[in-house]
């Protein structure tokens, strides 16, 4: 029955994902789809995605220059001296490297790249045809992300693969050796091993420009007139410091063959006793942070391995799986070992069902041979030992004595070609699909005559020719996985389908269509998962072939028993929720109790970050740390073991704490107003209240750690099509509105949900933007018989109710599939899991602040946005324990902006780009890994953040809220007024619980607003 | 010799007995006899968990009869439900058990397992929330756009019409559970000998033998699946919960247990929640006497 639920689910879920996959669509593929050509008044980032629309793919580009003659002479140099730079009236006052025209670094006269603006060099080609165009860069140390760049010739950019060139850092582990000079993990108070920190190396490192999403191996080879031609290199992200920029001849590596003949002839084996071990968690260098060694308790053998303790055996896994993502190990071959070797590795590939992952092989920084571009790593559920080979041949490699690096780089291997055309054809059904949506709705009836016959003729005959190539795909995914399988069914079905569509009748386009969703939706999820080349590894050998030293996959059957046993004693032995100091305390020392209901990764960062900086700055404050349940921290409150400090409270919570006295005011200590100043006002006001009166002693519970609010996303490609803009006020909103609904596409809005505490924010956003409030005298009663609460409220519903936006919707993926192009969402959920979820649309999609209000008297246009925050608080005990004051003091620390911003950082380099952190730290927040771009939308909206105010009963206006939406939803009540039917139930509730709470206790139980808060 | 110390006396006599029965006894006034005195206890009180407990007589129990229209709500839906799925889940497992128990040993092992099978796996009825999603691309919205019965999706479980009952099939659904395994080993333990002299006796159908001779022998099954049906019954708000939400729309399928947990868990009222609880416990109390009657009558 599970399984049933299982398939159910997956069903679902499946039937769910719409159109997936890569809209890049609509620009790359047929010339049939040309954006509309706009007058002038499309502005900002609209306007950019007009320009993307416009490029040609690589191999439209290669096949326009086919003729042309490949350039065979000596590389020429650009003349750095010609460089002039461009900062495109973006703000050169924050940024960390100014253009310098002049930098030495590691001893090389180079160029500055700032991370806004553009270079451009002047270059003399003698003789028109295609170059290779390469540099050398140095990764200069900022924040932990890729270096991108944009790379133009006379001012073009010449086909699309190079709107986004990828250089990667350089990044070390801050290892720690013993007198041996082996490397040793430190441990955490639970004895498991601390993975060290990593800190960016930077290095001189060659570049040619390839393609970064990894389809093409090998460099670009680009066309140039003769005469005088312009190069110039436009920042994406992150500074970078360039040298010797050469346009060359294309180049290729020798095959195996020839590599192989070039170095037997000359060198012979290596010794049988030669046997060099590399742990692959000791990387020497990674490109990325994300890069580190990992635990693997999964097989006996996996060295090291413990059955108590939790070490660091492996690298690799889910983060290893990115195209361009390489990590480096060094060896030394010793004196007199010089000669002939092979490579074997120990990992496990249990992701890709039925194919291979594939690494491309540097040795010494350079790819020795064609073949290596490929190394295949097949599929098994446990781990294997495998020789580096391919065509049934093991590959052999010379080493002389010395120095060595080894480097495996994600490819596509074998499968780009596949990968690639798979994803091509997948934008042109989803292009298709679009368009027979805008004809005919989301759910066509077979009934109606849409006349596609007519209107999309192309299309049709055009689903035809896709449904033979997606066969052809097909088949040759057998040939490479070894027989049919999960994969090329799913390619067949869509197939199938596309053939019913174009050859059929004309009901069948209708008829079809849902399958069509279904089946592409599949295709696209099987994109996503064999494109994610994920791969741990063990240990690399490299060894002479003589050597007679066994590897083995997996231990014995004795050897995983014992273990297994050792395994399950030691789960009796081990408390994995509490995190305690490594370091021994003074004996004066005083020890709070600090509760976390975050992740175990989460928690780990805390402490390590306590241990280092805290413990260093306040030698007698001790800090235990424990991961517990919600819902624990009232009932260990009640019986007196609760905590001094409990993060990640939730504003009402903190509030409804706060009013039963279990929550100290925080505003009295020492420090506090300085503490108050790294946070905006909004972040504060839901945790402040006034005592006894509006005008009275004014109280702070807790401090903010983190602070969310919502923004509206688009999809720039479809606002380009559409030829508009994005809207910035309502009155724009529904213009947009209008025109996006005749298209049949769909726009998402928060519903007042009470399951989704922050949804009740954009209403209140409404209301402020109208000039209204939320509470009235003070916070005692509800001002939503207001006119601006009316008037939001009506508007709230209307977009339901008249504009028939959907209620319940998967907001990832409609958006995905461009379904659903306009979205209002919670910025950083959604932004953390669309930036994985969906690679492929990078930089088609933006975000910018809610649209605004225009006032009818001023015309000024209010854009105030509700933002919700999770707050510490410092629990009442803490005052009776004499703890207090310590607890401020590590509620100050955490919340300095280096702390944060390390934090932040470590996390991003814990999860990759989907850790964002939203810091309630501005200037922490600032420092993330933000791209130009999103930095400038971002602190935009953080000047019109506003909360609102948490009041005893607060939680019933969500409630009742909710009830009068659903009421106009299901039975059409006129909005205002099933609103004001509700008043008295909301009034009546803050009436009940002010006096129970007042009920002859002291003034600290009477909680009013602030008289110059809530919005007012 | 007072009753008392004839009491004494019999006890020391037997106090092996007793010995044997102190672990169990211990743990059931420390875990279940105590929370129910202590509850009763609070309902008389304010308490809001944090600060000491304030005493305030039968306030709470006057403001729930008298000054909470909710609750008069909660009743009600809490008696629509137990007495749609308590007896209609109760005779349904009675049946299909009757039913099954005439088939052969190896199939009725299996269509057994396929009856009871959706009461074992736990959070199954989470399926009928995608059936009914309020989606345009859920089961039941596709279906009857489809058939273009409606243009834009119902929220099914938002509506107050469609809430309490799609719950309640969905609770009959996931009822067949140990009370229906109770009463297929009770139809196994009969003596077939009976069946025999029964025919014998002169009983003319299969109703006579059921009423005459089967339920009389499975008494102890039938008060057993009556418990837990009740217990069901009343305390079933977790699939309304999972399903609809908390809280329901407009409390349309709000139950006391609901109303418990809203007071207990949200509004930090425990004084108020006890006093809600003690009145559950009651009309459970009342409704097993009920049944316990009831059941004296059968095979009479």
């Amino acid at each position: 029955m599970r399984r049933t639920k299982i398939t159910a689910v997956i069903a679902l879920v499946l039937a769910m994902l719409c159109v997936i996959g890569p809209m890049q669509a609509v620009l790359a593929a047929s010339g049939s789809n040309t954006p509309a050509t706009q007058s002038g008044d499309i502005t900002g980032t609209v306007a950019e995605a007009i320009e993307i629309l416009g490029d040609i793919k690589w191999n439209a580009y290669r096949e326009m220059y086919a003729d042309a003659e490949k350039y065979t002479g000596a590389d020429i140099t650009v003349d750095p001296g010609t460089a002039s730079f461009d900062a495109q009236g973006d703000d050169a006052s924050s940024i960390s490297y100014n253009y310098d025209p002049k930098a030495v670094y590691d001893g090389v006269s180079c160029i500055v790249l700032p991370e806004i603006g553009e270079v451009t060099f002047k270059v003399n080609v003698p003789k028109a045809g295609l170059y290779s165009v390469s540099w050398d860069y140095y990764d200069l140390p900022c924040k932990a992300t890729n270096i991108e760049r944009t790379f133009r010739i006379n001012g073009k950019v010449p086909f699309n693969e190079v709107r986004n060139l990828i250089m990667s850092k350089n990044w070390i582990d801050n290892y720690r050796y013993d007198e041996n000079g082996a490397i040793v993990y430190d441990k955490d108070g639970n004895g498991n091993d601390r993975r060290p920190s990593k800190s960016q190396a930077p290095c001189w490192t060659s570049y040619t420009v390839c393609d970064p999403t990894g389809y093409y191996n090998g460099g670009f080879a680009f066309y140039f007139e003769a005469g005088e031609n312009t190069i110039t290199i436009e920042a994406q992200k992150e500074p970078v410091a360039i040298a010797n920029i050469k346009l060359g001849a294309p180049e290729t590596a020798p095959t195996y063959a020839e590599y192989k003949a070039s170095i037997e002839s000359k060198y012979s084996k290596a010794p049988a006793d030669a046997y060099i071990m590399i742990e692959a968690e000791y990387a020497s260098r990674t490109s990325d942070s994300t890069l580190y060694a990992v635990n693997d308790r999964s097989s006996a053998i996996t060295s090291p391995q413990n059955p108590t303790y939790s070490v660091l055996n492996s690298i690799g896994g889910s983060t290893w799986q990115t195209m361009g993502q390489w990590i480096e190990w060094e060896f030394t071959v010793e004196k007199g070992m010089a000669g002939i070797y092979e490579i074997d590795s120990r990992f496990i590939q249990s992701e890709i069902e039925g194919l291979y992952v594939s690494r491309r092989l540097y040795i010494d920084g350079k790819v020795p041979f064609e073949e290596a571009n490929g190394i295949e790593f097949g599929f098994d559920n446990a781990w294997q030992v495998a020789t580096f080979g391919g065509n049934g041949e093991t590959f052999e490699f010379y080493f002389d004595e010395g120095k060595h690096t080894l480097r495996l780089e994600v490819v596509y291997g074998n499968l780009s070609e596949v990968v690639s055309e798979i994803r091509t054809a997948l934008n042109e059904i989803n292009e298709i699909y679009i368009r027979i949506l805008q004809i005919a709705g989301a759910t066509p009836d077979s009934d109606t005559s849409y006349q596609f016959y007519a209107r999309i003729p192309d299309d049709i005959v055009r689903m035809g020719e896709l449904s033979t190539e997606l066969s052809a795909i097909s088949e040759k995914l057998k040939v490479i996985g070894g027989g049919a399988g999960s994969n090329s069914a799913t390619i067949d079905n869509v197939a199938r389908v596309l053939r019913k569509m174009s050859r059929d009748s004309e009901q069948q386009i209708a008829k079809q269509f849902a399958a069509l969703k279904s089946y592409i939706g599949n295709l696209g999820t099987m994109l996503n998962n064999i494109a994610a080349q994920t791969l741990q590894m063990d240990y690399i050998v490299v060894k002479s072939a003589d050597n007679g030293t066994a590897l083995r996959a997996d231990g014995n059957f004795f050897e995983n028993i014992w273990y297994e046993i050792r395994r399950f004693i030691s789960s009796f032995t081990t408390d994995n929720s509490s995190f305690t100091s490594v370091t021994e305390a003074g004996e004066d020392a005083i020890t709070i109790e600090v509760w976390t209901t975050t992740s175990r990764e989460r928690t780990q960062l805390i402490r390590a970050l306590v241990d280092e900086d805290f413990s260093a700055k306040n030698p007698n404050i001790a800090v235990n740390m424990k991961i517990v349940a919600a819902g624990t921290l009232l009932p260990a409150t009640l019986s007196g073991k609760g905590p001094d400090v409990m993060m990640d409270v939730a504003q009402s919570d903190a509030i409804n704490y706060a009013v039963r006295g279990a929550i100290l005011d925080v505003s009295g200590y020492n420090g506090y107003d300085e503490l108050a100043s790294r946070f905006h006002s909004s972040a504060l006001a839901p945790l402040t209240v006034a005592l006894g009166s509006a005008d009275g002693h004014r109280a702070v519970y807790g401090v903010p750690q983190t602070q969310s609010f919502d923004v509206m996303f688009y999809r720039k490609d479809v606002f380009a099509n559409l030829g508009v803009n994005v809207p910035s006020t309502w009155d724009e909103f529904y213009q947009i509105l209008a025109k996006l609904l005749s298209r049949n596409y769909q726009v998402g809005i928060i519903v007042p949900k009470t399951a989704v505490p922050s949804s009740l924010g954009f209403y209140v956003s409404l209301i402020y933007q109208n000039g209204g409030s939320l509470y009235k005298n003070a916070g005692t009663e509800i001002a939503l018989d207001q006119d601006a609460a009316l008037t939001s409220f009506t508007m709230l519903c209307d977009f339901f109710n008249l504009w028939s936006c959907p209620v319940t919707y998967d907001a990832a993926n409609r958006f995905r599939t461009g379904e659903m192009p306009l979205l209002i969402a919670d910025y950083i959920s959604f932004y953390n899991q669309f930036t994985i979820y969906a690679t492929e649309l990078k930089g088609l999609w933006g975000f910018t602040s809610i649209p605004g209000t225009r006032n009818p008297e001023t015309g000024e246009i209010d854009y105030s946005n509700v933002s919700t925050i999770q707050a510490m608080v410092i629990m009442k005990d803490a005052a009776a324990r004499g703890t207090d004051a310590a607890s401020f003091e590590y509620l100050k620390w955490w919340m300095e902006e280096d702390i944060q911003g390390e934090y932040a950082n470590e996390l991003v380099a814990l999860l990759g780009p989907a850790g964002k952190y939203n810091t309630a730290n501005f200037n922490a927040f600032n420092a993330m890994p933000w791209s130009a771009s999103e930095l400038k939308a971002l602190n935009n909206l953080y000047t019109h953040l506003k909360g609102y105010p948490e009041m005893p009963g607060g939680y019933i206006i969500l409630r009742y809220v909710q009830f009068a939406f659903t009421d106009t939803y299901n039975y059409g009540y006129v909005p205002s007024e099933s609103l004001l039917d509700r008043l008295d139930a909301i009034d009546g509730e803050l009436a009940r619980k002010r006096k129970e709470l007042e009920d002859g206790k002291d003034v600290s139980r009477s909680f009013f607003i602030p008289s110059d808060a809530d919005s007012q | 010799m007072t009753m008392w110390q004839w009491t004494w006396k019999e006890m020391k006599r037997n106090y092996i007995a007793y010995v044997m029965c102190l672990p169990f006894f211990a743990i059931f006034t420390l875990f279940t006899i105590g929370p129910v005195l202590l509850s009763m206890f609070f309902s008389l009180t304010i308490f809001n968990m944090v600060e000491a407990p304030k005493f305030i007589f039968l306030e709470n129990y006057s403001r729930l009869f008298l000054d909470d229209d909710v609750f008069l709500l909660a009743v009600k839906n809490t008696l629509i439900f137990a007495v749609i799925t308590g007896p209609v889940s109760y005779f349904l497992s009675l049946f299909v058990a009757w039913f099954i128990n005439e088939l052969p040993p190896k199939i009725r092992a299996v269509v057994t397992l396929i009856f009871y099978a959706p009461s074992i796996s736990g959070g199954i009825y989470m399926i009928w929330s995608v059936i009914f999603s309020s989606d345009s691309y859920g089961y039941a919205n596709a279906i009857l756009m489809e058939l273009d019965i409606i243009s834009t999706p119902i929220l099914w479980f938002q509506n107050a019409s469609y809430v309490m009952p799609i719950c309640i099939v969905v609770a009959l659904w996931t009822s067949l559970g140990t009370s229906f395994l109770a009463f297929i080993g009770g139809l196994q333990t009969i003596d077939k000998a009976q069946f025999e002299a029964a025919a014998v006796d002169g009983i003319r159908n299969r109703w006579q033998e059921l009423w005459y001779v089967t339920l009389p022998n499975m008494k102890q099954q039938l008060m057993f699946g009556a418990v837990m049906a009740i217990s069901q019954s009343f305390g079933f708000g977790v699939i309304v919960t999972a399903l609809a939400g908390f809280p329901s729309v407009n409390y349309c399928a709000h139950t006391i247990v609901h109303h418990l947990e809203d007071y207990g868990g949200q509004r930090f009222e425990v004084g108020y929640a006890s006093a809600i609880a003690v009145i559950l416990f009651v009309i459970m109390i009342g409704s097993n006497t009920l049944v316990n009657k009831m059941l004296e009558k059968v095979g009479q």
